[in-house]
């Protein structure tokens, strides 16, 4: 079975050593990806190994660049998205032009830099909604609190409902899938995203049984997760093999193919 | 992609609860679905412990329920009775443990759960159970941590237990049997910097949330060496097969892999 992965990221984590043949992290992510038959979805949010979590236009710029590298050296295996902040919203258009209008990217990723409620964004989305590409929002609520502009499942909502024709990524489901399934539930542009969270058993199955299988994608917030760890959430789960084949691949097969003017 | 776990040997379960959560309904929580669970998935036996003993402040009460729940199946489940030593009358209650249940050297162990029961690995009460389970023969399991606590209830906060108290409790015991369940891999190689000075021979640490980053299997054997892993679940709370893929593609061979599956679970409860 094709599995297509929605979270992935292009940093090392601190663990990874190249080798004395030259491999990195990012050979190693493709060894897996080959093993499992995945295609990645990419994005850049750490330059020279420090996290960017309100990146200025150059950091855009130039991680959305990076990204591109590694998107060019993973042999089909991996599509970029197109990292953003909402606060400088004429540069962050200027790269979604760039990167996905002219050069192949996706989808859009956004990050903590800004509260995903806020109004700031409905241009970036807007801008999506017209193009078919995905929105993906990381989205998180902690019981030890939240970075400070780090978005939970309930503002994602309020921004999935003031766009309804966008396709909304709820980028690990809030981090709790409970939560998460409840703020997705009943807003139909949502689609709730599996990636960087323990395998609790049961969870899918909760969330499947709130939203239905076609509005669960499969993520798994690589390298910091392990593939298996995150892919054991559906393969080890109760669900059927249809709704196990729609999170893992069809769901997002299917996002994909309706970018405008890309076609499948 | 195969079906899951079978390329693998037989698994021993090293971290295995049964019973109840309070704030989350879980799948596999009796023993019938336990055993289901464990015959799909190949794993022979597992060390379990009372789950409902994380919140019971007696936890004779939770030990004589396991042991009745278990009576039936002792080929399949291991005992491991929650001890608490910051409660009056445990050293009764471990007594009771061993006189009325039977637990003895080669059939069960002790189970900690030092930050649910608020008390210090490191400090004098923990450390009488200890030198009592040293003296016994017995092998220890410490939880140091059961869910992520970014996702716990937002009544019931409570932290991991830190790598400085379990490496200062570890080397204070060192022919103590000690599993460490619920570690990352980064705590793990953590832990492992701490111990330099004192590495006892019989500490091992569990697989079940180990979930990253890749190729942890292999990173944690090369760092840790392939005696020192043991294959866990932390059933019910976790998916057994998170555990059981990693181990499935590990690039490791399959000697090496049945060491982590059962080889060195087996050499912790003989």
């Amino acid at each position: 079975m094709p599995i297509i992965d929605c979270h992935v990221h292009t940093w090392s984590w601190a663990g990874f050593k190249p080798t004395a043949a030259g491999r990195d992290h990012w050979d190693r992510c493709l060894d897996w990806a080959e093993k499992l038959d995945v295609t990645y979805l990419t994005s850049c949010l750490r330059l020279s190994g420090d996290r960017i979590d309100s990146p200025n236009p150059t950091d855009l710029h130039t991680a959305n660049a990076e990204n591109e590298r590694i998107v060019e050296r993973s042999r089909g295996r991996a599509l970029g998205l197109c990292f953003v902040n909402p606060r400088y919203t004429e540069a962050s258009l200027a790269e979604m032009e760039e990167w996905i209008g002219r050069r192949g990217f996706v989808g859009l990723k956004l990050h903590v830099a800004l509260h995903c409620d806020q109004p700031e964004l409905d241009p970036l989305v807007a801008w999506c909604a017209a193009h078919r590409v995905p929105v993906c929002q990381h989205t998180w609520v902690k019981t030890t609190g939240n970075l400070p502009g780090e978005s939970t499942p309930m503002m994602f909502r309020e921004l999935a409902q003031r766009h309804p024709d966008a396709i909304m990524v709820m980028y690990h489901t809030g981090g709790d899938f409970v939560y998460g399934a409840k703020a997705a539930r009943g807003v139909d542009n949502i689609y709730c995203d599996l990636a960087g969270t323990d395998a609790v058993d049961g969870s899918v199955e909760a969330l499947v049984n709130a939203v239905g299988a076609d509005r669960v994608v499969f993520g798994s917030d690589l390298p910091g997760r392990a593939l298996t760890s995150q892919l054991a959430k559906v393969l080890g789960s109760a669900l059927s093999d249809t709704d196990k084949e729609k999170i893992l691949y069809g769901n997002m097969a299917r996002i994909l193919a309706a970018r405008k003017d890309h076609g499948p | 992609m195969s079906t899951i776990g079978h390329t693998l040997q037989p698994l021993v379960d090293l971290n295995c609860y049964l019973g109840e959560w309070p704030f989350r309904r879980y799948p596999c929580t009796t023993v019938d679905r336990l055993l289901a669970r464990m015959d799909t998935l190949r794993i022979e036996r597992a060390a379990v412990s009372r789950l409902e003993n994380v919140f019971l402040k007696d936890c004779l009460v939770g030990n004589r329920e396991l042991a009745a729940l278990i009576a039936p199946h002792a080929d399949r489940f291991v005992p491991f009775y929650t001890v608490n030593p910051a409660f009056p009358g445990w050293e009764d209650d471990l007594r009771l443990c061993q006189e009325e249940l039977g637990l003895a050297p080669g059939a069960g162990g002790i189970q900690l759960h030092p930050n649910y029961h608020a008390y210090d690995l490191a400090g004098k009460a923990a450390a009488a159970l200890l030198q009592c389970a040293q003296d016994a023969g017995l092998p220890v399991r410490v939880a140091t941590g059961l869910e992520d606590p970014r996702t716990q209830h937002w009544l019931v906060q409570v932290p991991p237990v830190g790598n400085a108290t379990l490496a200062s409790a570890i080397a204070a015991f060192p022919a103590l049997r000690w599993i460490i369940a619920g570690l990352s891999t980064g705590a793990i190689l953590g832990l492992w910097r701490d111990l330099a000075a004192h590495r006892p021979p019989e500490v091992v640490f569990d697989l079940s949330l180990v979930q990253g980053p890749l190729d942890e299997c292999a990173l944690l054997v090369e760092s840790v060496g392939a005696d020192r892993l043991v294959f866990g679940t932390n059933l019910p709370l976790t998916i057994a097969e998170s555990p059981l893929l990693a181990l499935q593609y590990a690039d490791l061979p399959d000697a090496v892999k049945a060491r982590l599956c059962h080889d060195n679970a087996r050499r912790l409860l003989s």
